[in-house]
């Protein structure tokens, strides 16, 4: 896949590096508790004041990862 | 009394009170589609983000030795047509990197073509066959090599719009305010993918759940486009490492610094 997208590549081109963030986030209490792992995008150009405070909004939501339920050991 | 007005926008929760009069785009957050628009309706111009940008260089954390002010925000397209010519004249840079070699390590698998000199059949190849390509059509493309030259709205409505035969074809205008008016009424496209629900198949929570894992997400090569087109990232992109082609024969990719010491 990388020496794919290598192949690609032309002079002039700019990487663009990807960095993804994950956390894990506290929907609701009712009927069980209730959360997701949301993952993040945002890309590595910028300098870190611009792009990691939360205030900028530069990560974008990109998948919702649900959490699994408990296993039966738990429940017994 | 000014009326106050309450703009919420439900895609970043930006819910500041602000008056109808003094309303001001000048908290640093990406201009999204909804902004655009209420700053259309209420003949408003955008601010840029503050600059708030240290240099790397001066940083304790920052371990390369390398001066980060000599990589551009975006590698100046027009500086790429003469990579050819100047082989002679200016060498391309040389990777200096101590802590991470494979970073400007010249990678000698990769033979560079002869026409990759030629920038121009550079963009019409990734164009038409790259998937990865930041821009979908040449106009894109020159409205954010204008926006790199810092050369303003207008001389991108000069240069693009009005010289060549594009689809957009508009009446002269004196400043480049009305341009930039123009150009912000444009419909937006669809920034984000829609969220797609994927299931995994041939994946089980466990013994007690066998039912497939599902999870919600969205076109990640879209996103980063929609990231890095965004016209407060303009004056921030320091960290761009540019594939070069070095002075050997036959003509070898390699790939610049880049600089991951500031990303967290």
């Amino acid at each position: 896949m990388l020496i794919d997208v290598y192949s690609m590549l032309r002079v002039g081109d700019t990487l663009v590096p990807l960095i993804f963030m994950s956390d894990r986030t506290h929907l609701s209490i009712f009927r069980g508790v209730k959360g997701e792992w949301p993952v993040y995008l945002t890309i590595g150009n910028p300098s870190s004041n611009i792009h990691q405070p939360p205030s900028i909004h530069s990560g974008v939501r990109v998948a919702l990862l649900p959490i699994p339920p408990r296993t039966a050991i738990f429940l017994r | 009394m000014l009326e106050k007005n309450r703009f919420c926008c439900s895609e970043f929760s930006c819910r500041r009170r602000l008056t109808s009069d003094s309303w001001r785009l000048k908290h640093p957050k990406l201009h999204h589609s909804k902004h655009l628009q209420v700053s259309f309706q209420k003949n408003l111009t955008i601010c840029r983000a503050p600059h708030r940008i240290e240099h790397a260089q001066r940083r304790e954390f920052n371990t390369n030795d390398d001066s980060v002010q000599v990589l551009d925000a975006i590698p100046n397209l027009d500086d790429g047509e003469h990579i050819a010519d100047s082989e002679s004249k200016l060498p391309p840079p040389l990777p200096r990197t101590r802590i991470y070699p494979c970073a400007g390590a010249p990678p000698t698998d990769f033979i560079a073509e002869p026409l990759e000199c030629n920038i121009q059949w550079c963009l019409e190849t990734n164009l038409q066959n790259n998937t990865y390509y930041l821009f979908v059509t040449r106009e894109e493309y020159k409205y954010i090599q204008c926006g790199i030259n810092k050369q303003g709205m207008k001389t991108y409505y000069d240069k693009v719009l009005k010289k060549e035969n594009t689809v957009l074809r508009f009446p002269r205008f004196k400043n480049g305010h009305r341009v930039q008016k123009l150009v912000a009424s444009i419909p937006n496209d669809q920034p984000l993918s829609e969220w797609e629900l994927h299931t995994l198949k041939d994946m089980r929570w466990n013994d007690n759940h066998q039912c497939p894992v599902k999870h919600w997400s969205q076109a990640i090569i879209k996103t980063m486009r929609w990231l890095i087109r965004q016209p407060a990232y303009v004056e921030h992109l320091i960290f761009a490492p540019q594939l070069c082609v070095n002075c050997d024969r036959p003509l070898k990719h390699f790939c610049i610094e880049m600089h991951t010491a500031d990303w967290w």
